[in-house]
């Protein structure tokens, strides 16, 4: 697969069609984003495999904004999994990216890594490299819908509890791009004091990523405290989809329902 | 730095003002002890409490403390900031206090008149109210009202009787109009009618209003135009003409749309064949041209209207129905006239009378169910006569079908043009029924006439006057001034991700391509907040409503 | 609905409101503690009657879980 993708990456450097790639790459041992600018130096290039596939994944999308801001005329490349170019969709949406100065390089995701993510579609639309494998049904969030209400309560209490505030769900988000976070706005959440305020500061994180959020549980794996936000995340986006009929980065010309004036849309 | 600006930096100096209103609130809670509780609020230096704090006396009183006492922020402990928010805040600009230092609590409508009966109660949530807004005072800031210049210009799209009057009625008073009409005659539907119900011939009505408003050196006429562009806001809209002679282009301070409706036809309906079944429209020419030859007229009311696909009533049909079964009658007395209808909607008592007249004259009137409607089949109609629980069959030679006035076709395209909403029919939407009818929400942007609901010509014409003074008492301003409660972006920190911009109703603001952010136009912003509730950071923010102020005004409850 | 002074602010507010309930009541939280109604400045007994009504509703379920927890927390 690996193979596939230096290729490809190759010749888009090669014949000009992208200022830089920006992948992962293998040093000293470690997993790291980087920008490939030349088509001979893509020997440490890596799809982020450690022991497991897909184990170390980084927000590449959000290297490319930050890339991008810069250099806003330039054409870049970019590795996407399946939620990589859901949230490519989103960001395109929130105006973060333009879908003309982006090039994707797609790997569908093995199965095993569909199946820890509960993942409802792990092959990009535009695939390059890898088999499309089938979409997971969600179970994660039915299983505490059918808890009963005070057994949900203390469940989300004693995880909400654990946080530390390090804002690192916040940081690797590939969906959060602001300049100024409410997370950090002392009317709402107050600053450098524990326990956080439970539950606003995640709900206010929840309300934010309602349509947004793409799945990519980059937070989960972040949460130094092992709080399950994705199940929270997931949350939101099974009642934007059964309320709106919106899944956020399904569609790449997606407009999300809460940003539409009138009432929601007929089902 | 400016007076203003210090203000920011001092101490919150708080007066407070507790009215009575006569017994409207004093009647129902203890305003002497609201306002001893007030004394103990933070920041508040003065507290008075009044009879009327509206009176002359009460507004003197304000005056005195703001200078005698220094106040920087006034807060008023009244009645509702609908009516009287302009007031107090004026009163503290002419004392020299920035007006939008003035904050306002409703202690009448949201309390004394809610908790009637429970005086404890209602003083107790009244100091709380208070305390809220003394809160919010504290943080309120001073801002510089909007100015921009006014073009005394008007744009009246529609040559009809609505638009006729309006132009007629602001040439009148000195402005220049623009009279822009799609076909090639003035007049509209009205061209079509023949006499009318209050007496006379439309006609005659028509060329008296025509020709003095194309005499007038200020209205110029447009005809067989149409406007092609709208943009820009109240004051300066800036539009683009197709003429006869070429392309337009212009500025103008107010738009009037004028542009009217049509009838119905009422293909597929009741066997509808434009000879034997006929619309009143038709019917009105008939007469017109005086070649009348049936011998029984029946006429079917609401043909088309008030079904599944048209849930309106288009209100003037029954009237004009009558209006020429009379006119038939009067001239062919022999002639046998029945109305079959589901419900008259004859308003008003000139129309009442009508309907009088009408029995008086000998025209049968019947009533149908719509579950069961009459059916026309080889010059018989069949009706269930719930009276008499029979089936009735009807010889007759004529069948006349009263259609509903309908949206034009092109209306969705004007209402796009120019960002104004219809309603569910398809008609112009006004911005409130009963305080604002003849305003579109945007401001500067105006309607008259059958183009908003069905109206009899004497309705289109006094709507199209009735314009004409709403545009006046913008365009005879100086200038433009608008409430500084509008929306700013903190260029900083605006990602520019463009949710704001979609969800502004006013389309006021626009994406910046070069640096990346949204901004909003101050003449266009109503100050609705939508942008602010919807900015995931905060940047989009509505003065006079920022996150802290509303925070510390909640954190206060 | 329709009617709302600035076009469609309520709409878009009922919107988040929906999604907001039912986090709530995901995270165990009754979601009857939230309700929003649009009531004119003009219907004053519409009001009171909201008002009674959501009272009636709130009393059985006692105060918020969170007060008395935090509070409990902070002793
Ligand atoms: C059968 C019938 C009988 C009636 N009898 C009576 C009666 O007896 N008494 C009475 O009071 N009323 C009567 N009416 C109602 C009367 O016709 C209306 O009240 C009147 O025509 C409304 O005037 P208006 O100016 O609003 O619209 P209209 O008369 O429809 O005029 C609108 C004008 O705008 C023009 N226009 C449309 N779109 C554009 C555009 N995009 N740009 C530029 N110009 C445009 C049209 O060409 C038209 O000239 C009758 C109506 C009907 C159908
Ligand atoms: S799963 Fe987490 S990191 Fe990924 S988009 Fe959603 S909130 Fe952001
Ligand atoms: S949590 Fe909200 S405010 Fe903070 S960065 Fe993410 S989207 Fe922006
Ligand atoms: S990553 Fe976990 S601990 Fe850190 S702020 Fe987010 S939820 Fe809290
Ligand atoms: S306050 Fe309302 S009108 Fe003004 S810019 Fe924001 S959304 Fe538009
Ligand atoms: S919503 Fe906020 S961040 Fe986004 S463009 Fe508007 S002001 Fe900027």
């Amino acid at each position: 697969m690996i193979d596939i993708v230096r290729q490809k990456i190759s010749k888009l450097l090669s014949d000009g069609s992208v200022k830089g790639v920006v992948a992962l790459a293998m040093a000293n041992g470690h997993v790291a984003p980087c920008l490939f600018q030349k088509e001979d130096d893509l020997e440490p290039l890596c799809l982020g495999d450690t022991k497991k596939p897909g184990d170390a994944r980084y927000p590449l999308n959000k290297v490319l904004i930050t890339i991008a801001r810069q250099y806003p005329e330039d054409v870049f490349g970019v590795l996407v999994r399946g939620c990589d170019e859901r949230g490519l969709y989103v960001l395109y949406r929130l105006n973060q990216l333009e879908p003309d100065k982006v090039m994707t390089i797609g790997i569908a995701c093995p199965q095993e890594l569909a199946k820890a993510c509960e993942c409802k579609k792990p092959y990009p639309d535009e695939l390059v490299a890898g088999e499309k494998t089938e979409g997971i049904t969600q179970q994660g969030v039915q299983d505490m819908e059918d808890m009963d209400l005070s057994k949900r309560f203390s469940f989300w209490k004693n995880q909400f509890s654990k946080c530390v505030k390090c804002y690192g769900c916040r940081d690797i988000c590939p969906m959060c791009f602001c300049r100024e976070c409410s997370l950090e706005c002392e009317d709402i959440i107050s600053k450098g004091e524990l326990p956080v305020d439970i539950p606003v500061f995640h709900l206010t994180r929840a309300m934010h990523m309602t349509d947004r959020c793409i799945d990519c549980g980059l937070c989960d794996e972040t949460c130094p405290s092992g709080i399950p936000l994705r199940l929270l995340y997931k949350k939101t986006s099974k009642i934007m989809n059964a309320e709106f009929g919106f899944t956020s980065g399904i569609n790449k010309n997606e407009q999300s329902p809460l940003n539409l004036m009138g009432p929601a849309p007929e089902k | 730095m400016n007076m203003n600006d210090l203000i920011l930096y001092e101490e919150p100096r708080i007066g407070v003002f507790v009215c009575d209103c006569g017994s409207n609130i004093a009647g129902h809670l203890d305003c002497a002890d609201v306002a001893e509780y007030a004394k103990t609020l933070p920041n508040v230096v003065y507290v008075k409490e009044n009879l009327y704090t509206c009176s002359e006396a009460g507004i003197v009183e304000i005056k005195k403390a703001i200078k005698g006492q220094n106040l920087n922020r006034v807060v008023v402990a009244s009645c509702s900031p609908r009516t009287h928010q302009p007031l107090f805040s004026s009163s503290c600009a002419e004392a020299g206090l920035n007006p939008y230092l003035f904050e306002m609590v409703n202690i009448r409508d949201q309390c004394s008149w809610v908790h009637m009966g429970k005086r404890d109660d209602a003083t107790q949530k009244a100091k709380e109210l208070i305390r809220m807004g003394v809160a919010k005072s504290a943080g309120l800031e001073p801002q510089e009202e909007i100015e921009s210049s006014l073009v005394r210009k008007v744009l009246v799209m529609g040559g009809g009787i609505a638009g006729l009057s309006a132009a007629q009625a602001l040439a009148d008073m000195g402005l220049d109009i623009m009279l822009v009409e799609k076909t090639s005659n003035f007049g509209g539907l009205l061209q079509q009618v023949h006499q009318l119900d209050t007496g006379g011939s439309a006609r005659a009505l028509l060329s008296k209003i025509i020709d003095d408003v194309q005499s007038r050196s200020n209205i110029t006429c447009y005809t067989k135009a149409i406007v092609k562009e709208t943009g820009g806001y109240i004051g300066n809209f800036e539009i683009k003409i197709d003429t006869q002679n070429g392309l337009i282009k212009d500025k103008v301070g107010c738009i009037v749309v004028a542009t009217g409706a049509v009838p119905l036809i009422p293909k597929g309906l009741f066997g509808y064949d434009g000879e034997t079944v006929i619309s009143l429209m038709e019917l009105e020419q008939k007469l017109k041209k005086d070649d009348l030859t049936a011998r029984r007229i029946v006429f079917i009311q609401c043909a088309g209207a008030r079904t599944k696909e048209r849930e309106y009533c288009s209100r003037i049909c029954c009237m004009i129905g009558v209006k020429n079964a009379m006119i038939v009658k009067e001239k062919y007395p022999l002639i046998d006239v029945r109305i079959l209808y589901r419900d008259m909607q004859m308003y008003g008592t000139h129309k009442e009378q009508m309907l009088w007249d009408a029995r008086g004259k000998g025209i049968q009137f019947d009533v149908y169910n719509p579950d069961n409607p009459p059916e026309v089949k080889e010059g018989k109609v069949s009706f269930f006569q719930s009276i008499t629980g029979k089936i009735i069959d009807l010889d007759t030679d004529l069948v006349v079908l009263s259609t509903p006035l309908v949206p034009r076709s092109d209306a969705p395209a004007v209402a796009n043009m120019m960002r104004v909403p219809t309603d569910q029919n398809g008609f112009f939407l006004e911005a409130h029924a009963k305080l604002r009818p003849l305003d579109f929400a945007a401001d500067g942007i105006f309607v008259c006439g059958s183009g908003r609901y069905p109206a009899t010509s004497t309705e289109a014409r006094t709507q199209g006057l009735g314009v004409a003074s709403r545009v006046a008492a913008i365009l005879f301003k100086d200038k433009l001034v608008k409430s500084a409660i509008v929306a700013k972006i903190n260029p900083e920190s605006c990602v520019g991700c463009k949710a704001c911009l979609t969800m502004c109703p006013y389309e006021a603001i626009t994406y910046n391509r070069d640096k990346r952010i949204c901004e909003i136009n101050e003449i266009l912003c109503k100050g609705c907040g939508n942008c602010a509730a919807t900015c995931p950071s905060h940047s989009a923010q509505l003065c006079g409503y920022k996150p802290e102020q509303l925070l510390a005004q909640i954190g206060a409850a | 609905m329709s009617e709302c002074n600035y076009l469609y602010g309520n709409y878009c507010a009922e919107k988040r409101v929906t999604v907001l309930s039912q986090m709530l009541d995901f995270c165990g939280i009754e979601k009857d503690r939230l309700r929003a109604r649009w009531v004119s400045s003009a219907e004053a007994p519409e009001f009171v009657e909201e008002i009674n009504e959501f009272i009636d509703v709130l009393k059985p379920l006692g105060p918020s879980p969170l007060k008395k927890q935090t509070s409990k927390d902070v002793a």
